[in-house]
C-alpha cells in the first residue's frame, strides 16, 4: 500500500466522524431551504453565519482563491458547466446562509426524482449518494457501485429522464 | 474556536457533504413536499427559453417556484433566475399605488386621479395634434392580451400607428431575416431538433447565460452523445465555451465574410443537396433575382484567407468550420442578439439560412436555423399579435387593405380607422418624442429610459412629453421620467399566454391577488378605452380569456393559426406550437413540410419543403455584400465596445435586482479588457477605468479577464447606476430598424 492510500484509509473515517459530528450539531438547521421562503422561519444561527467578508465581490471570485479545489469540484460537474452558481444552495451570505443546505433547492429543479424516491419509500436523500459540488455518485468515487442501489439511481438516469423529444405539447 | 478565513471556508465546503449522512428526509421537506402549497401552473418570465414553472402559493403570498417537469421545454429545470421568481413577487421595490407628478415629484394619487389626468391629457393632444402626436410602447414581456387590447385601442380606435415594442429593439433583424429567406417570420422547427442535431454553429450567443435551459439541454445531449460538435462564432470567451470545440473569435461585425465564406466551401467541396436546391431555392442579390451560378460567382471572393483576414481569425479555421458543418448529418444553428442587434443583423440573418439552404438541412429532425428570443412574450405577443408599427394581429400588415379589412371587422370599427401608413418605429418614435412631434406616450412593461441606445439623445424628450408608465417596479429610469406611473399587476397575479422562441404559446395561472392596488394591464387600457370614449367594443371582455378567444379568430387560417389552442386546451397542456388549426391537431414541429397543416400538397408536388408564403414556393439564398460596422475603429477611438448580459441578471434588473442571491452573484458592474490590452494600456484588475465613445463616458471597474478579443471590450448593460446605452451607438439597420447595440467605437483611460 502507498502511502497515498495509507493516507486515505485514515483521513477517511476521521473525516467521516467529523462530519458526523458537525451534522449532529446543527440538526436544528438541516430543514433551512435556500431558495424558498421559509414556512418556518428560519433565522441564521450563530454557528452558520458566513465570515464577515467583502461583500461587493462575487462569492465565487473569493471561493476561486480560497477554496479553488471546491471551486473545482463543482466546475467540473454539471452545475458548473450550467452555472448553478454557491448562491442557489448556500443563500447569499448575509441575509441567507446555508452551511449544509437541504433539499428544497435541489427539489426547485429535480422534482421528478423526489418522486420517485418518494415512490421507491426510501429514507434517502440527494446527498444520500450525490456530493453535494461534484454531484458525482459516494459510490462512484469510492470505488464503484454496490449492489444495495436500486436502479432509479443510475448515474445517467436522470439525464435520459430530463430531456428526450416530444413535440405533442403536452 | 477561531477559524481562519481560510479554514473558515474550508469547513463550508464539507458541510455540503456534511447532509450526505443522510440525516434528513427528502420527501417532507421544508417547502417542496408541504401539502399546505398550492402549485399553479406557470412559464418563466425571464428569458425566451419559455420554461415551464410551478408557482407555489400559500395564503395569498408565493412562496416558491419549481421547474414543471411535465414542460417539454425544461423538463423542471430552471435557471438561477426563473429559481427566484416568487421573491420577486414580494420585492421590495414593487409598486403599490398610482403616482402622479405634483409640483415636480411623483406623489400618490387614487387611480381615478391617475386615470383621469391620462384620459384628460390624450384626448387633449389629440384633439389639438391629431392622432399620430400619441404613441404606444409596449413590450414582449406583456402578455398577448395585453398587447392585443393596446393594439386595438391605438391602432383600431385611436387610430395612430404610432405602436411599437421593445422587440424592435431585440428580434426585428431576425423577423426580416425569416420574411426575406423563407417568407414567414419564426423558425421552421423547434427545440425538438436539439436532441438529433450532430453539430450546433451558436453565432452571436452566449446561450450559457442568455439561455441557460437551453444551454443544459446541449450539454445534456454533448453528454449522451458525446460525438456531438459545437462551434461558435463569437468575439468573446464565453461560458459557453465550457462545451465549444471550435471557437471562431471574430473582429466584430466581420463574421457575414466568414459566413460567405463557409457556404463558397460547402459548395466547392461538395456538400450542398442539389437536389433540395433545385426543387425549393432561388437565389437574389437583394434587388433582383440571380442564378445559382451568379451566386456562385458572387461567393469566389470569399476565400477563407480574404475571410479570415477581415475577420482577424486564421482560415483553418474557417475551412474546419465549414466541413464540421458539411459533413455532419444534421445541424442545428443558433444565434441572438450578436447578429440581431446590427446595422446589417437582415442580412447576417439571411447568411445563416444560406447555410442551411445550401445543404438541405432544414425541415428534418436535429436541422434548422433558429433565432433564439430574448423576452418570454417578444414571439408571441409582439411578433405574432402585431404589435410592431406596421403589424396587424395574426402575422398581417397594415398596408395590406385586406389585412385592414379583415382587423377592423373583427375589432367592429370602420376600416378607415386603421392607417395604411405604418408608424413610426422605435427609434423614430423616441426621435419624434426628443423633437417634441409626439406629445404623449404609453410605456407599458419596459423600461426604455434604460434600454435605449445612445441614451443622451433622447432622456430630455422623455422628461418633457406627457409620460404614462404602466410598471410593476418603480423607480425605474423610466418610471423617473414619468409623469403619471400607474401600478400593475405582476407575474403570478395576473392569466395570460406568453409565446416562446419555439412557436409555442403557454398558458400562466392566475395564482394569487395582485398587490396593493396593482390592476392587470388589460383593466388599466380598457379603462383608458373607456374614458376617451371607445369603451364598448372592450365591453365583452371580462377575463384574459375573452380576450385570448378574440384573439385566436384573428389567426384563422393564416400560418400561426392558434384556432386549435383556446384557453380550455391550453390550461391543460404544456403550450402548443403553432400552427395548430383545431383541437385535435398536436400542433406542429417542422413548418413548409408534409408534418405542417397548411402544406399544399397538390403545389408542393413531392418536394420536401415548400415554402407557401413565397409566390414559388421557394426560398431564397441571399448574395448579401459583407458590408462591416456603422462606426469603424480608428486611431481616435481604437477599441470595440460591446455590451451583453451575464446570467444571474436581466435586462434593466428591475427584478433580478431586488433578489440578494442574484445581486451577490455578479454584485457590481465592470469593463472586460483582455490581459494584453490591459499591459499595454497599463491596468490592473480592480482599477478603474473611464470609458469614451462619441456619446458619452462611464466610470467603471475594470475586470482584466481572457473572454473579449484583443481590441474589444465588454460592459454588461444591466445596472441602472451605470447605463452602458450612455455609449452605445442608435445606428440602425435599414432593414429591420434595430439598433447596432453591438458594435461601436470606444477608448479607455485611467480614471
Ligand atoms: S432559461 Fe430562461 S425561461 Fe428558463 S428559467 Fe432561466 S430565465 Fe427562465
Amino acid at each position: 500500500m502507498n502511502r497515498k492510500n495509507l493516507f486515505a484509509l485514515i483521513m477517511f473515517p476521521l473525516l467521516f466522524l467529523l462530519l458526523i459530528a458537525y451534522a449532529c450539531s446543527s440538526t436544528t438547521t438541516t430543514r433551512k431551504v435556500a431558495n424558498q421562503s421559509p414556512v418556518t422561519p428560519a433565522a441564521v444561527s450563530e454557528d452558520e453565519k458566513h465570515l464577515d467578508v467583502d461583500f461587493t465581490i462575487s462569492c465565487l471570485e473569493c471561493h476561486t482563491e480560497e477554496t479553488p479545489e471546491v471551486v473545482a469540484d463543482w466546475s467540473a460537474g454539471t452545475h458548473g458547466k450550467v452555472n448553478v452558481g454557491c448562491f442557489v444552495c448556500h443563500g447569499d451570505g448575509e441575509d441567507e446562509y446555508y452551511a449544509s443546505p437541504g433539499t428544497d433547492a435541489c427539489l426547485s429543479c429535480h422534482d421528478s426524482l423526489a418522486t420517485e424516491v418518494a415512490e421507491a419509500q426510501t429514507d434517502e436523500t440527494c446527498f444520500t449518494c450525490h456530493d453535494g459540488h461534484k454531484l458525482k455518485f459516494h459510490a462512484e468515487q469510492h470505488g464503484g457501485f454496490g449492489a444495495s442501489h436500486p436502479g432509479w439511481l443510475r448515474p445517467d438516469s436522470h439525464i435520459k429522464s430530463t430531456h428526450s423529444p416530444q413535440y405533442t405539447g403536452d | 474556536m477561531s477559524v481562519t478565513r481560510r479554514e473558515f471556508l474550508k469547513l463550508t465546503a464539507a458541510s455540503a457533504a456534511a447532509s450526505a449522512i443522510g440525516s434528513e428526509l427528502m420527501v417532507g421537506s421544508a417547502v417542496m413536499g408541504s401539502p399546505a402549497i398550492d402549485w399553479h401552473k406557470s412559464v418563466c418570465r425571464f428569458c425566451g427559453t419559455g420554461c415551464g414553472v410551478m408557482l407555489g402559493t400559500r395564503n395569498g403570498k408565493a412562496v416558491a417556484v419549481k421547474g414543471d417537469r411535465k414542460s417539454t421545454v425544461n423538463r423542471g429545470l430552471l435557471c438561477v433566475k426563473g429559481f427566484y421568481l416568487h421573491k420577486i413577487v414580494h420585492a421590495k421595490n414593487r409598486l403599490l399605488q398610482p403616482l402622479v407628478r405634483k409640483n415636480g415629484t411623483l406623489q400618490p394619487a387614487s387611480w381615478d386621479e391617475a386615470m383621469s389626468l391620462v384620459a384628460e391629457k390624450f384626448s387633449a393632444i389629440i384633439k389639438e395634434h391629431g392622432p399620430d402626436a400619441v404613441a404606444f410602447y409596449g413590450s414582449g414581456q406583456g402578455t398577448t392580451e395585453e398587447t392585443y387590447i393596446a393594439n386595438k385601442l391605438f391602432k383600431g380606435h385611436l387610430s395612430t400607428n404610432n405602436f411599437e415594442g421593445n422587440p424592435r429593439l431585440c428580434m426585428a433583424s431576425a423577423v426580416g431575416g425569416y420574411l426575406t429567406s423563407f417568407g414567414a417570420d419564426e423558425p421552421v422547427g423547434t427545440y425538438d431538433d436539439i436532441e438529433h442535431a450532430e453539430l450546433f454553429l451558436l453565432i452571436g450567443s452566449n446561450t450559457a447565460e442568455a439561455h441557460p435551459v437551453l444551454f443544459d439541454r446541449l450539454v445534456a445531449r454533448k453528454k449522451n452523445h458525446p460525438s456531438t460538435k459545437i462551434i461558435t462564432i463569437d468575439p468573446r470567451k464565453t461560458p459557453t465555451n465550457k462545451i465549444v470545440d471550435l471557437h471562431l473569435q471574430v473582429i466584430p461585425g466581420y463574421d457575414l465574410a466568414v459566413m460567405h465564406a463557409i457556404a463558397r466551401i460547402l459548395i466547392k467541396e461538395g456538400y450542398t443537396d442539389e437536389k433540395f436546391i433545385s426543387e425549393s431555392v432561388t437565389f437574389s442579390d437583394g434587388k433582383k433575382k440571380i442564378s445559382y451560378e451568379g451566386y456562385k460567382r458572387f461567393l469566389e471572393k470569399f476565400t477563407p484567407e480574404y475571410a479570415a483576414e477581415k475577420a482577424g481569425i486564421d482560415p483553418q479555421d474557417i475551412v474546419k468550420a465549414a466541413r464540421m458543418f458539411g459533413e455532419a448529418k444534421t445541424a442545428m444553428s443558433m444565434w441572438t442578439m450578436g447578429v440581431n442587434q446590427r446595422t446589417r443583423g437582415v442580412w447576417l440573418n439571411n447568411l445563416m439560412h444560406n447555410i442551411h439552404l445550401l445543404t438541405g438541412k432544414l425541415g428534418k429532425p436535429g436541422c434548422d436555423s433558429f433565432s433564439l428570443t430574448g423576452q418570454p412574450n417578444a414571439c408571441g405577443g409582439v411578433r405574432e399579435g402585431g404589435g410592431l408599427c406596421h403589424l396587424l394581429p395574426g402575422h398581417r400588415k397594415v398596408a395590406v387593405k385586406q389585412h385592414r379589412e379583415e382587423i377592423a371587422a373583427i375589432w367592429n370599427v370602420p376600416a378607415s380607422n386603421i392607417k395604411p401608413k405604418p408608424g413610426k418605429h422605435t427609434m423614430a418614435m423616441f426621435s419624434a418624442i426628443a423633437a417634441g412631434e409626439i406629445k404623449a406616450a404609453y410605456i407599458m412593461c419596459t423600461n426604455p429610459a434604460h434600454s435605449l441606445p445612445n441614451l443622451n439623445k433622447y432622456l430630455q424628450g422623455l422628461k418633457d412629453c406627457f409620460l404614462v408608465v404602466a410598471d410593476s417596479f418603480h423607480p425605474t429610469e423610466t418610471t423617473k421620467l414619468a409623469d403619471v406611473v400607474l401600478p400593475a399587476a405582476f407575474w403570478g397575479e395576473k392569466e395570460g399566454v406568453y409565446g416562446c422562441t419555439e412557436r409555442r404559446s403557454q398558458h400562466m395561472a392566475q395564482a394569487i391577488q395582485p398587490q396593493g392596488q396593482a390592476r392587470w394591464d388589460g383593466e388599466i387600457l380598457m379603462d383608458l378605452a373607456r374614458r376617451l370614449g371607445h369603451g364598448k367594443n372592450f365591453e365583452h371582455f371580462k377575463t384574459p380569456e375573452d380576450v385570448w378567444t378574440e384573439y385566436i379568430t384573428t389567426t384563422k387560417g393564416r400560418d400561426m393559426d392558434l384556432t386549435g389552442a383556446p384557453y380550455s386546451r391550453l390550461r391543460k397542456v404544456r403550450g402548443l406550437r403553432w400552427p395548430v388549426p383545431d383541437e385535435k391537431h398536436p400542433g406542429t414541429w417542422h413548418r413548409f413540410t408534409e408534418e405542417d397543416p397548411l402544406f399544399p400538397k397538390e403545389k408542393a408536388k413531392g418536394r420536401r419543403m415548400y415554402f407557401y408564403n413565397k409566390p414559388d414556393g421557394r426560398a431564397v439564398v441571399f448574395a448579401r455584400p459583407d458590408k462591416g460596422p456603422e462606426e469603424p475603429v480608428d486611431a481616435e477611438y481604437p477599441l470595440v465596445l460591446s455590451t451583453g448580459r451575464v446570467l444571474e441578471h436581466w435586462h434593466t434588473m428591475t427584478m433580478t435586482g431586488s433578489v440578494k442571491q442574484l445581486v451577490r452573484a455578479v454584485p457590481q458592474p465592470y469593463v472586460e479588457i483582455n490581459p494584453e490590452d490591459a499591459k499595454e494600456l497599463g491596468f490592473a484588475d480592480k482599477d478603474t477605468a473611464i470609458v469614451e465613445t462619441r456619446r458619452g463616458e462611464l466610470k467603471l471597474m475594470v475586470r482584466v479577464i481572457d473572454r473579449p478579443r484583443k481590441g474589444t471590450i465588454f460592459i454588461p448593460w444591466h445596472w441602472p447606476e451605470k447605463l452602458a446605452n450612455l455609449l452605445t451607438t442608435d445606428a440602425i439597420d435599414p432593414g429591420s430598424k434595430e439598433p447596432e447595440y453591438k458594435i461601436c467605437a470606444a477608448r479607455i483611460r485611467k480614471a
